[in-house]
């Protein structure tokens, strides 16, 4: 029968310390019977020696035969403050083969040291120059060279203690960091009686905030407005910038906005009816997403009106004619006329209308100073009013009574 | 180069731009120590009778500095610098640390040095 369990080989750690993440790369040989096999692997993570064991986790994956296969940890602890080891076993975690179904050995340990890497320097100080978002928990080290120097750290110029790590090493856990400013959190450490610093930068980003009151209108179905509030501006500059994107599922196009607020989509001619938008906002920590579904149709916001005027103004009398830009072929479009009287609303009309409008205003009083105030909507699905346009006008004297 | 009573006032203006420049920094920056390993040389005196004030050695400092702070309040001490500068002086390099800590601790030594060079003796017998 197969000689199970199958114990991992070539284990090859590597380091990625900008990103703090061991990397690890393995293989399990001799599937023969056996097109691929869903497996558990065993993953151990020791720091500062192979007896302090400070993570055990599980991978399980389907294995195909004679694989190459990834995983990669994050550590918390910038890598170059401690030696780390990996060692993994497997077993077998699938339905062909009965229970029971035993471990593997494990397989060696793996050593990976940063500080190999490391300069002469006499004191180091990490992580360098780290972009993290403002709340998270972030520890920082420092290594000296000299076990008998005498170290002292500050933060924003006020002392923080650690814990020691090694004879040389001291680790500092920041917990939910604040955001101070757009250049950076400032930690240094100094030798005390020397003229050694180290210092590092750790550039904290407000927390990215989903868009609110997305929404997209049009005023020519031609092109699509779409609006937002970004909330915070969680930039920095040289590290982190915001940018936003629009994604259309129904065409699955996709454009990236040239504001932080808004963004224009020009709408194809055939006129697509409905739109299924995705707003996704994006920094280089994360990013977050809203979506608006909605009929073109629906979201009409006409243009204000235009040439106002007053003809054949009487005592009692006066035509209002006015301009609308024309929506499309169909849109019909209901203004309303309001005449004002001092400052006071005292006539309301509504006027459906497709390009020029046009009203006979009555029951005016004579020598009387007025304002008409003309705006328009969408006749069919009211989305929003235009603006206004006004016209002031005075009304004729009233004829001599006939004596 | 300006006349004596042209350098007084382009001085004064100085020193208010610049002090402006540095209580900002101070205030922007808090937790950033000086660094003796940075060094920038003060005014000298214009090799031409009667020996102005030449801010030929200074001026790379700044225009060094000035696309890291991207301040207004610098682009107008840079414009008084200019005023004060020997043309025909060597123009001189100055790299920028590229680490973010030690490029602050640069700008802040700097500054620093600058603010005594305002008050060193050669500037103050402009005013004699």
């Amino acid at each position: 029968a197969e000689p199970l369990p199958l114990t991992p080989e070539s284990l090859n750690v590597s380091i990625d310390s900008a990103h703090q993440y061991l990397n690890l790369q393995w293989s399990v040989h001799s599937l023969a019977y056996y097109q691929e096999l869903k497996m558990l692997f065993q993953i151990q993570i020791s720091r500062m020696k192979t007896s302090n064991v400070i993570w055990v986790g599980n991978y399980s994956t389907v294995v195909k035969r004679d694989p190459v296969l990834h995983w990669s940890w994050k550590s918390e602890l910038p890598l170059e403050c401690a030696t780390h080891f990996v060692r993994m076993r497997s077993r077998v975690d699938d339905a062909k083969i009965p229970e029971p179904r035993f471990w593997s050995n494990w397989s060696s340990w793996k050593e990976a040291d940063a500080q190999k890497s490391l300069g002469r320097d006499p004191l180091f100080l990490f992580p360098k120059d780290k972009l993290v978002e403002e709340g998270s928990n972030v520890t920082i080290c420092y290594i000296s060279r000299n076990q008998q120097d005498n170290i002292s750290c500050y933060l924003e110029g006020q002392q923080i203690h650690g814990e020691q790590l090694d004879s040389n090493v001291s680790a500092f856990k920041l917990n939910k960091v604040s955001f101070i400013r757009k250049t950076g959190t400032n930690i240094f450490c100094k030798v005390d009686q020397k003229d050694v610093i180290k210092g590092i930068v750790l550039f904290v980003s407000k927390v990215l905030e989903e868009p609110k009151d997305f929404s997209c209108e049009t005023q020519d179905f031609k092109t699509l407005m779409c609006t937002w509030d970004p909330g915070t501006d969680t930039s920095l500059p040289k590290r982190s910038s915001q940018s936003y994107t629009l994604f259309e599922s129904f065409s699955g196009k996709k454009i990236l906005c040239e504001h932080k607020n808004s963004c224009n989509w020009q709408v194809d001619s055939d006129s697509q009816e409905m739109y299924n938008f995705t707003l996704m906002a994006e920094n280089a920590l994360g990013n977050r997403s809203v979506s608006v579904l909605f009929s073109l149709t629906h979201r009409v916001h006409p243009k204000t009106p235009y040439n106002l005027f007053l003809k054949n103004v009487s005592g009692t009398k006066a035509t209002v004619t006015w301009k609308v830009h024309p929506i499309g072929n169909y849109s019909t479009l209901l203004c309303q006329l309001d005449l004002l009287g001092e400052g006071n609303v005292i006539q309301q009309h509504n006027v459906s209308i497709k390009e020029n409008g046009e009203y006979l205003l009555s029951e005016l009083e004579p020598d009387t100073e007025y304002m008409a105030r003309v705006r328009c909507a969408d006749a069919n699905h009211f989305w929003k009013w235009s603006g206004s346009i006004s016209q002031k006008f005075v009304t004729a004297e009233a004829a001599p009574s006939e004596a | 180069t300006p006349e004596p009573y042209d350098q007084r006032g382009i001085i004064e203006e100085l020193k208010i731009s610049f002090k402006e420049l540095l209580d900002n920094y101070l205030q922007d920056e808090k937790g950033v120590p000086k660094s003796s390993q940075y060094e920038m040389p003060c005014f000298t005196a214009d090799p031409r009778p009667p020996h102005y004030l030449d801010s030929s050695a200074i001026l790379p400092y700044f225009r060094a500095i000035q696309p890291i702070l991207n301040n207004q309040t610098l682009d107008v001490v840079i414009e008084h610098l200019d005023k004060l500068e020997f043309q025909r002086a060597p123009k001189t390099n100055v790299s920028v640390p590229t680490d973010q800590f030690e490029q602050k601790r640069f700008i802040l030594t700097i500054l620093k040095q600058f603010s005594n060079c305002l008050n060193s003796d050669l500037v103050s017998k402009l005013f004699q």
